[in-house]
């Protein structure tokens, strides 16, 4: 009797999963509809290159949510370092994009030493270097917007080996996979799921929580920084608050993906369920130009409804 | 007194799906005035379900209950509660950052507010004290974090939460569910509780779960076993002894090797795999031993003792006593970074809470069971392999026979029991030099019990050493070659305990106290 479950879904999650995805599906039907742009190659593309950007931010938002922490520097870091590019390409060229990760890695480490060895809750760690960050990228630029005009540089983004796949998504892509392998398959991906669970299961296995602690922020740092280079590539400039969108978005994917914000609960792979989503629903609202206030009521109640599809609610202690 | 009156409670054909899978099939149950009775079945054979369905946790898909000759739904727990039913759970439910005496109130506040909305907390306070000093917990105040008191004291705050919120709703002959009550307290807490149940039974009824058979014998008027989710049987007054109880569980009769003593190894002249040596702190005095391979060495006394805290120690778990040193393979383990160098050499823990401390709930049970052995699992490339982390789960599935859907099936759905298997599993699955276990067989079915004694023999065979920390006597008569007692965190007595001459309770008991 028990057995003959086995060959039924893992406890009803793939379930829960599709009716996300169709109601996605039927969403976008529903948008080819309403706003007949919508539909067209270039607005694909649009969307193809904005998820592109808020997927890599998501995945490392993802390991650190898993833990039961939260990364609120990911806007400031992705700004500073779309900013970085901006100001450094006229003269470094490409190099200025594997500096400007760099930075973002760093940052995202320093983050982590913080919280960890300070022992200060990463949401106000994160909060404080965001601020300090923000200022930074203001001080790089001198508050004035710059344009990205190398064209290596523009082309990370924007070209496309394949015609239709542009470079960007390919990135993302190859990070996604990465990421998938990382989370199911390494010690750091197990580790990340057990803190979150409860930390004593990790430190009884004999693991330096601290050194997984410290790892999940500087990726996390390192793809909030990449987020913000293909995003300044994409814009071709970069704006000194660019980024800030990220911190939210990155968040609400995540959760939306059905990842507890608590922590414990989840994996990177559900991250590509809520990416779409949220790129998507803003693409249509400015297409169909609702007004801004308009535009956030929608897009909350959205979110929302995704979140109640998603998540699990089955059992109450869950939920905080 | 069954005949007599009408049962107060009953269940008729009840059953609960999860997920589509079966879980409680057509359970009847009664509970008469004044009765115990005894829920009896393997890990997994639905008695938490069947008593969360009566506390209104789980609504049941099919059948009927009947509660005091009226029609029963409950739809909550607060409903059941109003209702006249109370229930300690099998893992525990409180809210550690909030003061004890929230707890055991927790959503009950508004029977202790005025008029004008204030909580009045004093009256609170009052009445969380008197249910506490009934079950002898004078020393638990509540107005303490319920965080700061240690997992055994929790347990019987949960107990004493039960009793006072049967009481508080003045219904007249109230209900009180309790499912594995006495799985984390020892004897000295056991005695004090069954003395409350005894004293409270002329005015309520109890349905216990337990995997003690012993104590279904000491309490209960009749005892129904479930199996696979079914009735399989009753017994009442006479018929109940182990013996039936155990052949209607496992489906044979209990052997006297239960413990399998006959395996047990004699161990002269065995190298001595870890010792330690004047573990001091603050609940343990200057405790001393050694383990030699292929030895098991059971530490037994009171909760509270310092048991905990020794074994807490030799695996460098913190919080442990600072003081004295633990020597593995003639080195001895740094005070820093214990617990790291321990597991590095091979020492495996597995610790007492394994809510907290043991299983990782949303992760698949071959993850948990290959937590601590991934580089074991990993193949060349250094990523975990599936098939190979998956013959690893199977295996142990098979060994300790936990039941579950299978692998991938997510720990949280587990049974408490099957639970605990998954946290055995994962040392084992390790290959460790020393092993030690705090309360290994918590919450485990009788049958599961001899599946992991009888893994411990043939680890001990292949000269692991053992330190077997136990409130559970007769496991700790019956697997260990010698043994310790503690008392107020010093060695009081030590005794060795060969397979034919093995020290009686008493002996060891007169220690203790
Ligand atoms: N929420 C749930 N979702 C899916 N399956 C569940 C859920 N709760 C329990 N089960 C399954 O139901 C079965 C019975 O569980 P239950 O907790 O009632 O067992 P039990 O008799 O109390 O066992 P134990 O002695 O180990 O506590 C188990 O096989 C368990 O895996
Ligand atoms: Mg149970």
């Amino acid at each position: 009797m028990l057995q003959a479950a086995r060959a039924g879904c893992r406890d009803g999650e793939l379930g829960r999963r599709a009716i996300t995805i169709f109601v996605f599906m039927l969403a976008i039907a529903a948008f080819g509809l309403v706003a007949p742009s919508f539909g067209t190659l270039a607005n694909i593309r649009a969307i193809e290159l904005s998820s592109s950007v808020l997927l890599l931010a998501s995945i490392g938002a993802t390991f650190v949510i898993l833990m039961g922490s939260i990364d609120l520097s990911i806007g400031a870091v992705a700004s500073f370092c779309g900013m970085l590019v901006a100001r450094l390409s006229p003269d470094l060229g490409l190099w200025s994009v594997p500096i400007a990760c760099v930075v973002g890695l760093v940052f995202g480490a320093i983050n982590g030493l913080v919280y960890v060895h300070l022992r200060i809750p990463s949401i106000l760690v994160t909060l404080g270097t965001a601020t300090t960050i923000s200022g930074a990228v203001l001080f790089i630029s001198d508050g004035r917007s710059l344009s990205v005009s190398n064209p290596a540089v523009i082309d990370i983004a924007q070209g496309a080996l394949a015609i239709v796949v542009p470079n960007a998504v390919l990135i993302s892509a190859v990070i996604y996979g990465a990421a998938v392998l990382i989370g199911d398959r390494t010690r750091f991906g197990r580790m990340t799921l057990a803190i979150g669970s409860d930390e004593q299961i990790a430190v009884l296995m004999g693991v330096r929580v601290n050194a997984i602690k410290v790892q999940a922020f500087a990726l996390s740092g390192l793809l909030a920084g990449l987020a913000g280079v293909l995003l300044a590539a994409r814009l071709g400039s970069a704006t000194v608050t660019m980024g800030s969108y990220m911190t939210l978005d990155t968040i609400t994917a995540v959760v939306v993906g059905g990842t507890a914000i608590t922590g414990g609960s989840g994996n990177v792979r559900l991250t590509i369920i809520g990416v779409p989503f949220i790129t998507t629903f803003s693409d249509v609202m400015n297409i169909l130009a609702l007004p801004p206030y308009l535009q956030t009521i929608i897009q909350g109640t959205v979110i929302l409804l995704a979140v109640l599809l998603n998540t699990r609610r089955a059992s109450a202690e869950d939920v905080k | 007194m069954n005949g007599v009156a009408a049962p107060i409670y009953s269940m008729r054909n009840a059953s609960k799906r999860f997920n589509g899978i079966a879980v409680v099939e057509g359970i009847d149950l009664d509970v008469f005035p004044n009765e115990i009775v005894g829920i009896a079945g393997e890990n997994g054979a639905g008695k938490s379900t069947t008593l969360k369905m009566i506390a209104g946790i789980h609504a049941p898909n099919a059948g009927s209950m009947r509660l005091f000759g009226k029609s029963f739904r409950p739809l909550s727990y607060t409903h059941a509660v109003e209702a006249g039913i109370s229930m300690v759970f099998q893992e525990q439910a409180l809210i550690p950052s909030l003061a004890v005496y929230e707890n055991i109130f927790l959503s009950l506040e508004p029977c202790f507010t005025s008029r004008i909305g204030i909580v009045d907390r004093d009256a609170m306070i009052a009445v969380s004290e008197r249910h506490l000093q009934n079950l002898g917990l004078g020393y638990i105040d509540p107005r303490r974090r319920t965080g700061d008191y240690a997992f055994h004291d929790r347990q019987m705050i949960e107990i004493a939460k039960a009793f006072a919120l049967a009481e508080h709703f003045h219904i007249d002959h109230p209900i009180i569910l309790l499912d594995e009550p006495t799985a984390a307290i020892g004897e000295r807490e056991i005695k004090i509780l069954f003395e409350s149940i005894r004293r409270y039974r002329r005015r309520a009824s109890f349905v216990l779960i337990t995997h003690r058979l012993v104590e279904y014998v000491e309490l209960c008027d009749r005892i129904c076993v479930f199996k696979d989710g079914r009735n399989v049987g009753e017994f009442a007054g006479e018929e109940i002894s182990e013996q039936s109880l155990h052949r209607a569980m496992v489906g044979r009769i209990r052997d006297d090797e239960y413990f399998m003593e006959t395996r047990q190894l004699s161990l002269v002249g065995a190298p001595i795999a870890i010792s330690a040596h004047g573990l001091s702190g603050q609940n343990v005095k200057n405790v001393s031993f050694e383990i030699r391979k292929g030895e098991v060495l059971g530490i037994g006394g009171l909760v509270g003792c310092g048991k905990e805290a020794v074994a807490r120690a030799v695996v460098g778990f913190e919080p442990f006593p600072p003081n004295g040193t633990v020597e593995l393979g003639g080195e001895v383990l740094p005070l820093r970074g214990r617990g790291k160098a321990a597991i590095k050499r091979g020492v495996g823990f597995v610790p007492k809470e394994r809510k907290s401390e043991g299983i990782v709930p949303y992760m698949s049970v071959q993850a948990n069971m290959s937590l601590a052995s991934l580089p074991l699992v990993s193949s060349l490339s250094g990523f975990l392999s599936r098939s190979r982390e998956r013959r690893l789960a199977e295996k142990y599935i098979n060994r300790l026979r936990v039941r579950c859907n299978g692998p991938t099936q997510l720990c949280q759905f587990l049974s408490g029991g099957n639970q605990q298997k998954v946290v055995i599993a994962k040392w084992l699955a390790r290959n460790v030099q020393v092993l030690v276990l705090d309360n290994p067989t918590r919450g485990v079915d009788v049958g599961g019990k001899q599946e992991i004694y009888s893994v411990l023999r043939d680890l001990a065979e292949e000269g692991v050493a053992i330190l077997l920390v136990t409130d559970d006597l007769p496991e700790l008569i019956g697997m260990s070659n010698r043994i310790l007692v503690m008392r107020d965190g010093e060695l009081q007595f030590e005794c060795s305990a060969p397979a034919d001459n093995k020290p009686t309770e008493q002996e060891l008991v007169q220690h203790m106290v």
